[in-house]
């Protein structure tokens, strides 16, 4: 709905319309409707550091609803405000066009208003007769604005009434339904972002595969026959993807051994971005005198545990805390440690502190 | 597993060369890692075991800056067991105390045992 130009025409024009919550798949969570809405604030605010270090210009907008209506439960508030419509219409304001034609005459009336506003700004008169009659002999102190205005709201008393679809002449073509449809979420691509979020942080089903792969084709354009065809992200320090898969089936094994609940897992540091702290790439094998990179674990929390965390890396339990407390995770560290002959640790992150960016998740 | 803990000036490097010239140790290697703060550690592998020498990200981090740690090495091939990890931190303790000036704590059943620095033999 764009009420920008209608409340340019008349700021005390009110407005009603819908806000519809989705859900993720695409389904319809909430309707809220709200009828014969009066704008009752606005605040215009510069923000000279907004968000991406730009200049930002907010603009608040507080709407006042004489009626709303949650999943069919009408709330009505019987405000004493002269402009309230006639309770036998008032709920008809959705099917009412939003914009009523002004009469005729109206612009003459307008013109010559507007001109003697002029004048009175300029100090040519001290007298002003409005289109209603006589408004006041001392009016300098008052702007131009202020008589145009009260000249747009004579106008908006003079404006033809609704569209109701009760009343004779009612034109369908005009319907506000039909005028302002709600626009519908692309379910097949909103279903495709929620699988593709999945397949980062968990094992898909194979029905979830199946759904995936088609929407892929359908929504991208994107062709595989199966779904390991889509290409697997490996760490450095891992032969191959297998080895890497099973990798983190231990290790949600090991966490579920140890009732850990978890967000996320999966592997970060050098072994993902491929370059060395110490400079260098990551070293597969041991060059001059170095051992092979290490391999670095974490572990999200999603339920917080007893134990302390660093005060230098909030969030974050040490290894060796780690491995102190739970036996399983340890053994997990000692056969992967020998399997891919490097060291591979897991660090745990209690919940929402982890941040890394660079990570490859265990699925 | 046993955890030591010290507090001294100075990078990573001059630290590592402080503590492992006293343990014996003519070469000691560098790694990095993103699971310590810092991003980089000084290793060294003796009977089995790893000592980690590492900033403190562990515990105590108001008291020690510098940690070093006794865990099996898994990559040595040598069967070693806990209690050895004990006796191994426990030997580092008293060479240390007999060549060093300052404060080391040991970690104990999780409780922190403090070694005033050159304390009586």
């Amino acid at each position: 709905m764009s009420i920008w130009p209608e409340l340019k025409l008349d700021p005390f024009r009110r407005v009603s319309g819908h806000l519809v919550f989705f859900h993720g798949t695409g389904q319809t969570a909430k309707r809220y409707t709200f009828y014969n809405a009066a704008l009752v604030y606005y605040d215009c605010r510069l923000e000279a550091r907004g968000q991406h270090k730009q200049a930002a210009l907010i603009t608040t907008l507080h709407f006042s609803a004489a009626t709303v209506e949650v999943q069919g439960q009408r709330v009505a508030a019987y405000s004493v405000i002269p402009w309230r419509t006639d309770p036998a219409t008032s709920f008809r304001a959705l099917t009412k066009p939003p914009d009523p034609l002004p009469w005729a005459g109206l612009g003459v009336v307008v013109r010559e208003s507007l001109l003697k506003a002029e004048q009175l700004a300029g100090g040519l008169v001290k007298k002003v007769i409005t289109p209603t009659g006589e408004l006041g002999t001392e009016l300098l102190g008052v702007s131009a604005e202020a008589v145009a205005r009260a000249a747009s709201l004579t106008a908006g008393i003079l404006l033809t009434p609704a569209n109701d679809v009760d009343a004779p002449g009612y034109a369908p073509e005009k319907d506000f339904n039909k005028n302002h449809p709600i626009p519908l979420p692309d379910r097949d691509q909103l279903r495709l972002s929620e699988l593709e979020l999945e397949h980062e942080r968990r094992s898909l089903t194979p029905d979830e595969e199946a759904e995936m792969i088609a929407l892929l084709a359908k929504v991208k354009g994107i062709h595989v026959q199966k779904f390991s065809d889509l290409v697997a992200k490996v760490p450095f320090g891992f032969p191959n993807s297998e080895e890497f898969v099973q990798a983190g089936e231990d290790l949600k094994a090991a966490l579920k051994e140890s009732s850990l609940a978890y967000k996320s897992i999966g592997v970060r540091g050098s072994s993902v971005t491929g370059l060395s702290s110490k400079g260098g790439s990551f070293r597969t094998k041991a060059q001059n005198g170095l051992n092979p990179s290490d391999v670095d674990v974490f572990i999200e929390l999603s339920d917080d545990i007893d134990l302390t965390d660093s005060k230098s890396i909030p969030g974050f339990i040490h290894p060796d805390k780690i491995a102190k407390r739970y036996p399983a995770l340890k053994q997990w560290s000692k056969k992967w440690t020998q399997k891919l002959g490097r060291e591979i640790s897991p660090g745990v992150f209690k919940p929402r502190t982890f941040t890394d960016k660079d990570v490859i998740f265990f699925k | 597993m046993a955890n030591l803990f010290f507090s001294l000036p100075g990078e990573l490097q001059e630290v590592t060369q402080i503590v492992f010239q006293v343990l014996g140790a003519s070469s000691t290697m560098q790694r990095d890692s993103a699971n310590v703060l810092g991003g980089t550690y000084s290793v060294l592998s003796v009977l089995g075991f790893k000592l980690k020498l590492e900033q403190n990200s562990y515990d105590y981090e108001d008291q020690y800056n510098y940690m070093l740690s006794i865990n099996e090495d898994y990559l040595s091939g040598v069967e070693t067991d806990e209690d050895m990890a004990e006796d191994i931190s426990d030997i580092i303790v008293k060479v240390l105390r007999k060549n060093v000036s300052f404060e080391i704590a040991q970690e104990k059943a999780d409780r922190l045992v403090i070694h005033s620095a050159k304390m009586d033999e």
